[in-house]
């Protein structure tokens, strides 16, 4: 396995997914680390890029989950502050803020589903939930979106 | 609508990047960890996390919960600290598990004022050593009910509405450090202990358990 070929191709791809999730950037980087000893130790075989792609997100994700819940996390910095650190124009900064304010489970979902263009199905296999589940996220996501989105950019 | 909320949430994440050296921080850190075996150790604790999982879910045996705290690293990590936490009343657990319940309802999680500094990080290294041997606060954790009553940040306080940490810009000393894990610990333990938790802990060890059996995406 070439490690440093996987982490160039893959890596900002999973550290917007872990970001996201985890909401900051000590945690994510050590979501990613883990993610690549286990492609290391683990080392899958691949069918093609897209399967590679998958399992490198179910396990990151996997990751973002248990440093969730059972370890030590870094301090997180302030949404406002943290979406000001990610992105610079303002209207990026405002769909990264109303992002992060959602629940960890839901912006996952988010994110797969609009910013890495996984169909529902997909989304289901690589987290290990039900389709219908994604689609409620999905649902709950949007809504939050819809009523923040609306009063700030339709008057 | 909600495609054009998602072109532009797709656009905002698009501009996400990681920091300079980032990948060639995490690069030398997976070659140090599989090389010095750091990542095998860690692993072996996820193995026998997945193995208690077992055993829990198709509830052959029963395990202490503090073999489960042990598994998942969880703050409560020794006897000492076990025995601390079940000197607690019942009202104070209660109050506390209020507290955490209505965090987790308003989908606040921890937040610092800043962040910890080198110097602070390893000493919470060591601290979190000398808590589990015995070494415990003298006093708990300042707390107010919302970030309104904080006049300044002098002193290191917890605000319960925005679980939102005041740290002082001074150095915290070791009694502080100590209060915050003393607090986590605490927080740990109470919610160990509502069965509601522990259903969905149940729930979790038997996800763990699929995830044993295969990563689900490999064929």
């Amino acid at each position: 396995m070439d490690l440093e070929a996987a982490v160039r191709k893959h890596s900002e791809m999973l550290y917007r997914i872990c970001i996201v999730i985890l909401g900051s950037e000590q945690d994510t980087q050590d979501a990613i680390q883990e993610t690549f000893c286990k492609y290391l130790e683990k080392k899958p075989k691949f069918v093609d890029g897209e399967h590679e792609k998958a399992w490198l997100i179910k396990v990151a994700t996997n990751h973002c989950r248990d440093i969730q819940r059972f370890r030590f996390r870094h301090p997180k910095v302030p949404i406002e502050e943290l979406a000001g650190t990610l992105v610079s124009r303002q209207e990026d900064r405002e769909a990264v803020r109303e992002l992060l304010q959602m629940p960890p489970k839901q912006r996952a979902v988010m994110v797969l589903h609009y910013v890495e263009g996984y169909q529902v199905k997909e989304i289901a296999g690589i987290l290990g939930i039900t389709e219908h589940a994604v689609k409620k996220r999905l649902q709950r996501g949007r809504e939050q979106f819809r009523t923040t989105w609306k009063e700030e950019y339709c008057r | 609508m909600s495609e054009m909320n998602g072109g532009q949430l797709r656009h905002a994440l698009k501009q996400v990047h990681m920091k300079e050296n980032m990948q060639e921080e995490i690069i030398m850190n997976v070659r140090t960890q599989m090389a010095d075996g750091t990542y095998r150790r860690n692993s072996f604790k996820r193995n026998m996390v997945s193995a208690a999982a077992c055993l829990m879910a198709i509830g052959m045996v029963s395990i202490p919960a503090y073999a489960g705290y042990q598994g998942f690293k969880s703050a409560i990590t020794s006897d000492k600290v076990l025995a601390r936490m079940q000197e607690i009343p019942n009202e104070e657990q209660q109050d506390i598990y209020n507290m955490v319940q209505y965090e987790q309802r308003s989908l606040h999680a921890d937040q610092f004022s800043r962040e910890y500094t080198e110097k602070e990080m390893s000493r919470r290294k060591v601290l979190q050593q000398e808590y589990e041997n015995g070494r415990f606060p003298e006093n708990t954790l300042a707390m107010v009910e919302n970030a309104g009553q904080i006049q300044d940040y002098g002193e290191l306080v917890y605000a319960k509405d925005t679980s939102y940490f005041y740290l002082p810009e001074r150095e915290l000393t070791d009694e502080e450090i100590l209060q915050i894990l003393d607090f986590n610990s605490t927080r740990e333990y109470v919610l160990e202990q509502n069965p509601e938790v522990q259903r969905q802990k149940m729930e979790q060890y038997e996800e763990a358990i699929r995830e044993k059996q295969g990563d689900g995406l490999l064929p």
